[in-house]
């Protein structure tokens, strides 16, 4: 009987009302076995951080489809630093153009999963990620 | 996200319990996870913990999906919080009985007291066990009271039977319903109203309301709930609330404060305190039962032969029941 789960935060960051795409990846990976924690819309850096540490997720994906992800992606690990964590892996999602690829990788992202993704992609890395 | 064998040594754990009576997100986070994965560190940390804290006042609310009652949390605790009160949420959803995972999403509805500095959310899912519930529950409220919470409320899906166990873990139970509930006959046949001190019609703004308020009052009508034992009776209460047209939250407050002194003054409250131990302990007993005893009877040789004597039809599978416990309970 094993009991341990693994635990994932989807979080949609700053103003942005668009959550298809995050809701179809939490359902995706609820059904692979994870236990999906949602935010909801128009969360601050601030309160996904939060969350993160009160629900112990493993993972935090966060869904962006505003075009501000430089700036809140930024944010994000800035809260990161001051609450002093460093072992959670961040994955991106939404319409990232390639050429900030470089630079989300840069501080701090693990993987950036754009539009057209096929969702066995993103499970399988996920699972991979959160293995213990 | 923490494994047992990061936090052996001795400084890191002194560490992962000081966080937890300050109530850090961190520390109380991951401590609920070593909890629902029934980590041997969880059970270091609540051996620390037993016996030195006031139990926190533990309220239940259940009902069926869309009922509300995470945006009736949402707006009961941002009034709460003005005086200043440590409160914790438990938002227990269900895991998926196939894949089990879960989604869990009643944090969407409490976007108004999730910023709080004194308010921890956590969402729980049920984890299929044994018994239905999850037993990280009880473990869980322990360790937020030992945190220093004051009040922890228990958010349920309540359709069925298991979910009641929850509530029952309370001191008191909030059943919310709506007007598109159903006829009476749903009512009847719903455990909910054996369970609830209040409860409460939300979306009373919607039409059917006072069809609704008449048919849960004629219920109250037939019975005058006996509470736990003691020959003190409270009689549920029926309070209209809406969150959409924003009414009826000041006097469901007032009601729960009402039901809480009731219990403080009758002295239910410890009463009930003790029942919920003794709960836990059934329940641990049945999960080890479980695990430890049949687990090792499903592995031995007489369990499978039996087996198969029951598919070939020579026996029935109470007898072989019978003749297995026989053979294996010494008592």
């Amino acid at each position: 009987m094993t009991l341990e789960k693994t635990r994932v935060l989807i979080a949609k960051i700053g103003l942005d009302g668009h959550d298809r795409g995050a809701k179809v990846v939490a359902r995706a990976l609820k059904e692979s076995g994870i236990e999906v924690i949602y935010t909801g819309l128009r969360s601050t850096p601030d309160e996904v951080v939060r969350t993160a540490l009160q629900e112990d997720v493993d993972l935090i994906g966060v869904s962006i489809l505003s075009g501000a992800h430089r700036t809140l992606i930024k944010k994000l690990f800035k809260v990161f630093k001051e609450k002093e964590i460093k072992d959670l892996p961040v994955l991106v999602g939404g319409i990232i153009p390639e050429d900030d690829y470089q630079y989300l990788k840069k501080i701090g992202v693990a993987k950036i999963f754009s539009t057209g993704t096929p969702i066995s992609e993103i499970v399988d890395f996920v699972k991979s990620t959160t293995a213990p | 996200m923490i494994k047992s064998s990061c936090l052996d040594n001795k400084y890191r754990f002194n560490e992962l319990l000081t966080g937890i009576l300050d109530a850090e997100d961190k520390e109380l986070g991951r401590a609920i996870s070593l909890i629902e994965n029934r980590d041997k560190l969880a059970y270091e940390i609540l051996k620390n913990l037993y016996g030195k804290f006031n139990p926190a006042y533990l309220i239940g609310i259940t009902g069926p999906p869309g009922a509300g009652k995470s945006t009736l949390i949402d707006s009961l605790l941002t009034d709460w919080l003005k005086e200043n009160k440590k409160i914790a949420v438990i938002a227990v959803d269900p895991s998926s009985q196939i894949s089990g995972g879960a989604f869990l999403g009643d944090r969407i509805r409490m976007k108004n007291i999730t910023n709080h500095k004194n308010v921890f959310i956590r969402s729980m899912a049920t984890r299929g066990s044994t018994g239905g519930l999850n037993p990280a529950v009880y473990d869980t409220v322990i360790l937020l009271s030992a945190a220093g919470f004051d009040m922890i409320v228990i958010e349920t899906v309540g359709v069925g039977q298991t979910e009641i166990d929850i509530v029952r873990l309370a001191d008191t139970s909030v059943v919310v319903a709506v007007p598109e509930a159903g006829d009476e006959i749903q009512i009847f046949k719903s455990d909910l109203m054996e369970v609830g001190d209040i409860f409460v019609l939300n979306k009373a703004d919607l039409p059917g309301a006072a069809k609704m308020e008449i048919m849960i009052n004629q219920l109250f009508n037939l019975k005058s709930k006996t509470n736990r034992n003691l020959d003190i009776s409270w009689k549920p209460q029926l309070v209209k609330t809406s969150t959409y047209e924003k009414y009826g939250i000041d006097e469901l407050r007032n009601k729960i404060i009402e039901h809480y002194n009731f219990l403080k003054e009758s002295r239910l409250f410890e009463l009930n305190h003790d029942q919920v131990i003794e709960k836990q302990l059934i329940y641990l007993l049945e999960e080890k039962i479980y695990t430890d005893f049949i687990g090792k009877i499903r592995n031995c040789d007489t369990y499978k032969q039996l087996l198969e004597n029951i598919v070939s039809g020579q026996i029935t599978p109470h007898q072989a029941a019978d003749q297995l416990l026989k053979k294996n309970l010494k008592l």
